[in-house]
């Protein structure tokens, strides 16, 4: 469970929304709706503790009951899915994907692992193959699997679907929350329709009253 | 040589300053959620993804070091020679042939870091195969 309580990012001292609480739970994924400038990208990069300097964040942050916000970026087990998909291009679709896999285990099985992940998501085979060479939606299903295979406590969504088209869209927003569904989803964006398709509470970002 | 390093530096810092700062910062932001520590994200990510304009700024400051005369001359006292002090000193003496040999070795050497800077920013930017 990932819970937010009183969370607000601010620029220059002024809040750019009323501070925040929800609880996000396993299978309900929570839409946080806003319009672009809001404050949403920054609200999750507050979370995973890569707050750009100019801005600050304040309030708590705790995932499965411990706070987060005192662990270094890469400890906090928070997963996350940008507009784009972000596969690093120097490596195979496989080694993208070994690249989150937690350490340990040999070669074989880690690459078994990979190619059964892969093998899930209609892209059995790809792992020798270059990003580059990958259309889009198969570029998301991989860049999903990355994050998944390293096994985060929560999974944090910065509009992930807003660039493809829109059959694609939705085939890949009901992969995405059907295969994290053992995980509390925290998404945001500006497309009503995500917030329908995620079924779980929605949250708008408004300005803070009183200024 | 050190005294190179002096001269060559700014050219090099140049080179790479806008690549460096360009890079989307949010592929170190995905390599650090998937649990990769900074020195991790610093080797695996940040300088292969740099690699093409690394290659290309190393380039250069070879390219700019081989061509420096006057710091040779000066902070090595004259003691030291390269290709750019020998094809400046041959110059004066008149044999233009010998000058078009030197002039020519020193593009040569040039070309070459540029092409292996090439070669390895393109291979850089590719998946190794298999």
């Amino acid at each position: 469970m990932l819970e937010l309580r009183n969370v607000a990012i601010s620029r220059g001292g002024v809040r750019l929304f009323a501070p925040l609480t929800c609880c996000v739970q396993a299978g309900r994924p929570v839409t946080v709706m806003g319009p672009s400038g809001a404050g949403k990208s920054s609200l999750l990069a507050w979370l995973t503790g890569v707050l750009p300097t100019g801005l600050s964040g304040e309030g708590e942050v705790l995932l499965d009951g411990a706070s987060v916000l005192a662990s270094p970026p890469h400890r906090r087990r928070l997963g996350i899915l940008f507009q784009d998909d972000l596969l690093f291009p120097h490596m195979s679709v496989g080694e993208n994907l070994g690249f989150g896999l937690p350490a340990g285990g040999d070669r074989a099985t880690r690459r078994r692992i990979i190619d059964q992940a892969l093998a899930g998501v209609e892209l059995a085979g790809f792992a020798d193959r270059d990003p580059a060479t990958l259309s889009g939606g198969e570029r998301a299903r991989a860049a999903l699997l990355r994050v998944l295979l390293s096994e985060p406590k929560a999974l944090l969504l910065d509009e992930p679907f807003s660039k493809l088209d829109l059959t694609l869209r939705d085939r890949f927003r009901s992969l995405v929350f059907r295969s994290a569904a053992h995980l509390p989803v925290l998404l945001v964006s500006h497309d009503p329709q995500d917030s329908v398709a995620a079924g779980g509470d929605v949250l708008e970002l408004r300005p803070e009253h009183g200024h | 040589m050190l005294s190179h390093v002096l001269f060559v530096f700014p050219y090099v810092l140049l080179a790479l300053a806008d690549p460096w700062l360009r890079l989307d910062p949010r592929y170190e932001r995905s390599a650090l959620c998937l649990g990769a520590g900074p020195w991790r994200v610093l080797l695996r990510v940040r300088l292969p993804l740099l690699m093409p304009a690394l290659a290309f700024a190393a380039a250069l400051g070879c390219a700019v070091s081989l061509s420096l005369y006057l710091p040779t001359v000066l902070m090595g006292g004259g003691r030291i020679a390269t290709l750019a002090t020998e094809a400046i000193a041959l110059s004066s003496g008149g044999d233009r042939r010998i000058v078009g040999v030197y002039g020519s070795a020193q593009a040569l050497v040039i070309w070459v870091g540029f092409f292996a800077a090439y070669w390895v920013g393109r291979r850089a930017a590719r998946p190794a195969p298999g």
